[in-house]
């Protein structure tokens, strides 16, 4: 029956899915009792029809109006502040950033020099003196200079032999011979 | 003179959302007055019908459209309808004052309110004035009985009535299922259905004696 009484209820209500609505009708048609519940239900949500639609009184609508009106005004003043507020930052920002600027570049006067290339340093030289770039890509390595700083490698040839053992691991010891 | 009533017409023909954002962008005081005037009677009426007190109501009510006024900048997303919005702070407002007034509650008190209530019915013109007593009879053992259903029953009926609401959007305001929202209609019909036989019954028995 509880089904019954809510399927009813979606029904009066406009509520309910076709496959529910054949549903409902048939059990209106078919069971007397679906029927009685569903004419009492009705007869009772009918009576609810006559709850009244009342409106508040003058007084509260006026205090709300005037407090529509004021708070606009103040939010619309807010606004103004906030506004300004953002353009006396962004000032502020301005002045604070440049004036660092200007002070790192009186104080080091290479700061923005020692990053870029004058026009005079046509060529690039590494510390060490081995590798000398040129403008024109042209690239020369002067190793007869330095050739003196090598020394040689003096080694027997049983120890050159030892050097070029590969051992496996699991497997039995294979000897390249060089 | 007639370019101001020409204005308020124009006025009528907008929807909430383009009065809102009238309101809520130049401050334009007739835009909210409008919305205020279109929804205010099913608001007021819904909250009354749950606390059955006209000055708890009228604070109630004042209290949802000051929310309403301060957090409209805020909170309010321009998607969703306004209307909604604002039945949810009222809903919420009415809720919270019958949790904390739950104990206190006697529904058949406040006489004085009521008076006042039933002074502000819309007049019933066309009816003669045996009629129209029978009506305000009728409207007041109505209201009667609705206050005497739990508030979780009075709820669903209302807001179905006032603010016709399905049973989904009534489950998601009062944050339920459908079914316990349907269940909740259910029972405050056959309560209802209850309280009208025992009125009918009662006429009758005074009738014959």
């Amino acid at each position: 029956m509880k089904k019954i009484e809510e399927l009813c209820i979606k029904y009066l209500m406009n509520e309910t899915d076709p496959s529910e609505t054949a549903h409902i009708r048939a059990e209106i048609i078919d069971d007397s009792d679906a029927l009685i519940e569903y004419e009492s239900l009705k007869a009772t949500l009918n009576r609810l029809d006559a709850l009244p639609h009342i409106s508040p009184p003058a007084y509260v609508t006026s205090v709300i109006l005037e407090k529509a009106r004021k708070n606009k005004r103040i939010t619309s003043k807010l606004h103004v502040i906030k506004l300004n507020k953002w353009m006396i930052a962004a000032g502020i920002s301005f002045v604070a950033i440049s004036g660092v600027i200007a002070s790192i570049s009186l104080i080091d006067g290479s700061f923005l020099k020692s990053n870029t290339l004058s026009s005079s340093d046509n060529h690039w030289v590494d510390k060490n003196d081995i590798i000398t770039v040129s403008p024109g890509n042209q690239t020369s390595v002067t190793v007869s200079e330095h050739s003196s700083k090598l020394k040689p490698v003096l080694s027997t040839p049983q120890e050159a032999v030892e050097n070029t053992d590969i051992k496996l691991a699991g497997s039995k010891q294979v000897v390249i011979k060089p | 003179m007639k370019s101001m009533k020409s204005d308020l017409q124009q006025y009528n023909k907008l929807d909430d959302q383009e009065l809102v954002r009238m309101y809520r962008r130049n401050g334009d005081q007739h835009a909210f007055k409008l919305l205020l005037e279109r929804h205010q009677s099913k608001i007021y009426s819904y909250i009354y019908s749950m606390v059955n007190n006209a000055d708890v109501a009228n604070d109630i009510f004042q209290d949802t459209f000051t929310k309403v006024i301060t957090k409209l900048d805020d909170t309010y997303d321009e998607q969703g309808k306004w209307i909604a919005w604002v039945m949810r702070i009222a809903h919420n407002a009415t809720i919270d004052y019958i949790r904390k007034q739950r104990r206190f509650i006697d529904v058949n008190a406040n006489t004085e309110s009521d008076y006042d209530f039933y002074d502000r019915l819309p007049d019933e013109g066309q009816l003669s004035s045996q009629e129209q007593v029978e009506l305000q009879e009728d409207k007041t053992a109505l209201m009667k009985h609705i206050a005497q259903l739990p508030s979780e029953q009075r709820e669903v009926v209302m807001l179905r009535h006032y603010y016709e609401l399905s049973f989904k959007e009534i489950a998601d305001l009062t944050d339920v299922s459908i079914n316990t929202a349907l269940g909740r209609m259910r029972y405050a019909l056959i309560n209802l259905r209850k309280m009208f036989e025992k009125e009918n019954s009662d006429k009758v028995t005074y009738e014959k004696n």
